[in-house]
């Protein structure tokens, strides 16, 4: 099958992939990305004990702290110890009683934070200088999703593809101009780079659509302390305290989309890793062999699992071919439940509009409507009846508004909308509803906007709200059978007898089940 | 009507627990076949790797047993002091509603059943509940990350609780109405674990309970692989430490509301012991009643439905026209069951009515309605919720009002999922109430299996719709029915 014709399988079949997934295609290889997004071994809110924890929680920890500590800043304060302390102590308690941190990280952190709020203080300088940053316009998010669905014209069919979901660290929107300024923070600085840049300039090439104005940064501190700031899209000059550098790599939005067309290529149809070779000169996609045992492969933590999943069936031995095929089996019942989900990742034909967002508390706001009827059954009241669903959150009053009909969103929140708090406030002829926080997974793309409003409670983005059923894009079903898979395959001849019990467990249930249905 | 917020959990840490005695629940939960079951998930608790699964009728007391054997088990540790915890007992359920009756059962269990007497901060420090209707203002430790000091974990799903586990901990999982899940969702704990670098230990067992006939929301593909079918399979076929423990008798159902579903779905192998209740008509309350909007024009009807319910605990009120077309709410439909709802509930003292519907959007034209009501409290023993939501839940009085009859090609909400009948027609504790046309449902589901006769990928719905057909028979059979004509 070609590329092109797989690719028209995506309205029925659509498929989301990470910014950080197709920028791993794209900088390195296209097979290692695959399994990245397929067969990777750890669900995304599954963190080993056994690591620090390094990186995510001083993600996180900036992620609840930033939208203070830049108001802090705008407003002048010259102190960034200060303004950080004062920040912490302001959301100590919703973070600690909904979220995933506790007083201890913040303690054990606080010097790494410092340190990247002192490369974002330079900065934010910078933005105030010469991109007319100031108290009164500037708007943080932090975490704030970013999705690019590829649309079909009737004539032309996919033009312009890159299914992609991402979540930049760091939004900082200019509400006046419009201008954005995307932030990254990096913790490791010699070590993948390409793969850093291919990811923001993603984000870039989608947020494009929405505001053409956009510079991405990267904010990188080192363990021994070496603040780094690189700027891919103007030079900055000299920064004082904090090295700069520009780098101008030109367009890669080709090699970003041609990348994330052979990742949806490799998921969903066959014949897709020979084209990704035949395209390694005209596009310089990568794709090594691990059976060749030579690097990059021989470095890989995917090595063993790419070689069985890109063998020929006779490479491998029959038990395994069986496992394999069996997997199969499960990965496209979970992959078409997967796409019936993104098939409605946002409903906007059910979309409803409300006239103001509040926050109640850190896990729940409440919106309301006026309505212009009394007819208690009448469409305009019935419309807010959108069942027990996820939903996304948009203001028309953002500047990184929605595109729906571009397929590109950026909601300001989602949550849980269920029809059973929606109240009918008679004496006013008012709607109700609640939406709460999903779960403390997402404390971290929702405290910062509880954050925001404590701190800017009057700003336009909290009315004219546009509320959308929908899905949140998770793959954790379909990571948990890859889990599976290379749990099987790595384990099977362990002499561990818990263990080997579980894994004949396990295997017992796929071939049983499967066979069954063949 | 009853609006859902927050439930504390924190308030129910300070109640005063009062329950029936130790012995009767320990002849209960002693004798086949929760003997069976109680002995074999004390293996897992004590440690010993096994898989236990229990397909359980409607109303079994599987949540009751859980929150039973749990509390009998930590009540030796739950309250010591200066006890750190390398294991973590992890109950699984659906909905925040199950979660927040599971803690108040397990509660009662431990507090007023084994007297275990301890300050409700040292539970808060053993206890984790999560959910997103969770609330505990006064103890918020019950909210917070798994740390050594806790030892109870309850949920509303896998990823609250993989993503809170901060410290290494071998894992018992208790998950209840697991009749939907595949086993597809079962592997992301085990998944959990061997990602975080554990595969060797971390798990040392799960017990599911669920009811194969109640998996609703599924399509075809999904129900070849329900978690409950592939154990019982891998039992049958002898697997080690997989077990099956049938339980067949439903401590909710009273025997005559039960009939119509033990015909249909269960074979007959459902012995309902649940108490019946028949309605006492107060006609000076019911006089003032129908003076509400809604009701006045069904007047005449809910006198009828009222005489029967005084004699009969199910009673079946046949419509002569089906849902409308195009739509996912009846307005008549629901203002009848609103008004039946709102008339029952000042006749049943303080039992709880809830409405069961199909749809959404049919659950918030009765919701809507009540909160137009002119009287200055609206009822608050009465709640409306949709089968999906509902699943593992019970109330006292039900009045189920069917959704789509008609046939449109086997795509309305009974014919492509014929369990969730199933679910609607077993809430019931005391009395129920159905209404919709079952001869025009029953005739659409006859249609649909004979049309599909020859499709093999067709089987397993066709057996739903068998099921369907025998219940609906059931139904019509039944002496205690009313006939309506809404046109």
């Amino acid at each position: 099958m070609d590329l092109s014709r797989c690719l028209e399988g995506f309205s029925e079949r659509p498929l989301l992939i990470p910014a950080k997934t197709i920028a791993l295609g794209a900088s390195l290889c296209v097979k290692k990305a695959y399994l990245s997004l397929m067969v990777d071994g750890t669900p995304s809110s599954h963190v080993p004990y056994s690591q620090s924890f390094h990186a995510q929680r001083i993600h996180d920890l900036l992620t609840y702290l930033l939208p203070q500590v830049t108001y802090n800043l705008l407003d002048g304060k010259q102190d960034l110890k200060e303004a950080v302390e004062e920040a912490w102590a302001s959301i100590r308690d919703a973070v600690e009683q909904y979220g995933n941190l506790t007083a201890s990280d913040y303690e054990k952190y606080r010097n790494a934070v410092l340190g990247f709020l002192q490369i974002y203080a330079a900065l934010l300088k910078w933005l105030q200088k010469y991109k007319g940053f100031s108290p009164d316009n500037t708007l943080v998010y932090t975490e704030r999703m970013l999705v690019s669905m590829p649309q079909k014209s009737l004539l032309e069919g996919y033009t312009d593809f890159l299914p992609m979901v991402g979540i930049p660290d760091v939004t900082l929107v200019n509400a006046k101009s419009g201008y954005v300024a995307l932030i990254d923070w990096k913790t490791s600085l010699e070590q993948q780079n390409q793969l850093h840049y291919y990811q923001l300039l993603a984000y870039r090439y989608v947020l494009q659509k929405v505001t053409t104005d956009v510079d991405v940064f990267l904010a990188y501190l080192t363990p021994k302390g070496k603040k780094r700031l690189v700027s891919l899209t103007r030079p900055l000059g000299d920064i004082p305290e904090v090295e700069t550098e520009y780098r101008d790599f030109g367009d890669m939005a080709e090699k970003i989309k041609i990348t994330a067309s052979l990742l949806y290529g490799l998921t969903f149809c066959k014949g897709m890793l020979k084209v990704a070779v035949e395209m390694r000169k005209q596009y310089g996609i990568r794709a090594f062999n691990a059976r060749k045992e030579k690097p990059p492969c021989i470095y890989c933590n995917y090595r063993d699992v790419c070689k069985y999943r890109f063998a020929k069936k006779n490479e491998l031995q029959p038990e395994e071919a069986r496992l394999r095929s069996a997997f199969y089996k499960l990965y496209r019942i979970v992959l078409k439940k997967k796409s019936e989900e993104y098939k409605h990742f946002i409903e906007s034909e059910k979309c409803v509009k409300f006239n103001r967002l509040i926050f109640e508390g850190p896990t729940t706001i409440k919106l309301s409507a006026t309505l212009t009827t009394r007819q208690l059954l009448s469409d305009e009241v019935m419309k807010y009846s959108l069942g027990k669903t996820t939903v996304y959150v948009f203001s028309g009053k953002d500047r990184l508004n929605i595109k729906f009909d571009d397929g590109i969103y950026s909601p300001m929140l989602f949550g849980r909308y269920e029809d059973d708090e929606v109240e009918y406030i008679r004496d006013v002829n008012r709607l109700e509803a609640k939406i709460r926080m999903i779960s403390p997974t997402f404390a971290v793309r929702w405290l910062p906007v509880y954050i925001l409003y404590r701190l800017r409670p009057n700003a336009e983005i909290f009315s004219n709200i546009v509320v959308c059923p929908g899905r949140v894009p998770m793959n954790i079903e379909l990571k948990a059978i890859a889990t599976i898979e290379n749990a099987i395959v790595r384990f099977q001849q362990t002499n561990d007898e818990n263990l080997k019990w579980t894994i004949d467990t396990l295997r017992t249930i796929v071939l049983s089940t499967t066979d069954e249905y063949d | 009507m009853n609006m859902t917020n927050f439930y504390d959990i924190g308030a129910l840490l300070n109640r005063n627990y009062v329950g029936l005695g130790q012995q009767n629940y320990e002849i209960l939960f002693g004798a086949s076949p929760y003997k069976e079951l109680k002995e074999r998930v004390e293996e897992i608790l004590a440690g010993n790797q096994a898989v236990i699964v229990a397909p359980g009728v409607p109303g079994a007391g599987k949540t009751t047993f859980y929150a039973y054997i749990l509390a009998k088990y930590l009540r030796d540790d739950i309250c010591r002091e200066g006890i750190s915890f390398d294991y973590l007992y992890i109950y699984i359920a659906p909905t925040n509603d199950l979660v927040r009756d599971f803690i108040e059962k397990f509660l009662k269990f431990l507090r007023g059943i084994f007297g275990v007497d301890c300050r409700p901060e040292i539970l808060s420090r053993r206890i984790r509940v999560y959910g997103s209707k969770v609330s505990a203002p006064n103890y918020p430790q019950l909210l917070k990350a798994i740390d050594d000091e806790v030892v109870l974990v309850a949920s509303t799903d896998w990823q609250r609780v993989a993503a809170r586990i901060l410290a290494r901990k071998e894992q018992v999982y208790l998950i209840d109405e697991a009749s939907r899940m595949t086993f597809t969702r079962f592997f992301i704990s085990i998944a959990d674990a061997i990602a975080k670098g554990n595969a060797k230990g971390d798990i040392r067992g799960f017990t599911v309970i669920g009811d194969e006939n109640q998996a609703i929301g599924l399509n075809e593909e999904e129900r070849r692989y329900l978690l409950l079918s592939s154990i019982r399979e891998m039992a049958e076929k002898g697997s080690d430490r997989v077990y099956v423990i049938p339980l067949n008798v439903s401590w909710r159902l009273p025997e005559d509301t039960a009939k119509p579903i033990k015909v249909g779905f269960y074979n007959s192998n459902l012995i309902g012991r649940g108490t019946p209740l028949k309605v006492e008509p107060d006609y000076a309350i019911i006089q003032k009643l129908m003076r509400e909007k809604p009701c006045q024009k069904y007047s005449k009807y809910i006198w009828d439905i009222l005489q029967v319910a005084s004699n009969h605990p199910l009673v079946h009120i046949e419509l002569s026209k089906h849902f409308q077309i195009g739509e996912k709410y009846d307005e008549k439909r629901a203002e009848l069951g609103w008004c039946l709802a709102y008339i029952l509930s000042s006749l049943v003292g303080n039992r709880q009515v809830s409405v069961v519907v199909p749809y959404t959007q049919m659950a918030f034209a009765v919701r809507i309605l009540s909160s137009a009501i002119r009287t200055s409290r609206p009822p608050q023993n009465v709640r409306v919720v949709t089968i999906a939501s509902y699943l593992g839940r019970e109330d006292d009085v039900i009045i189920s009002i069917f959704g789509k009859e008609q046939a449109s090609q086997c795509n309305t909400y009974y014919l492509r999922d014929p369990y969730t009948f199933n679910v609607q027609l077993s809430r019931q504790r005391n009395a129920l109430f159905t209404i919709g046309s079952a001869d025009i449902l029953r005739v659409s589901a006859e249609y649909c299996i004979k049309i599909s006769e020859k499709k093999p990928e067709k089987k397993i719905l066709i057996a739903g719709w068998e099921k369907l057909t025998k219940t609906l028979e059931e139904l019509q059979k039944i002496k205690s029915s009313v006939t309506i004509d809404l046109a």
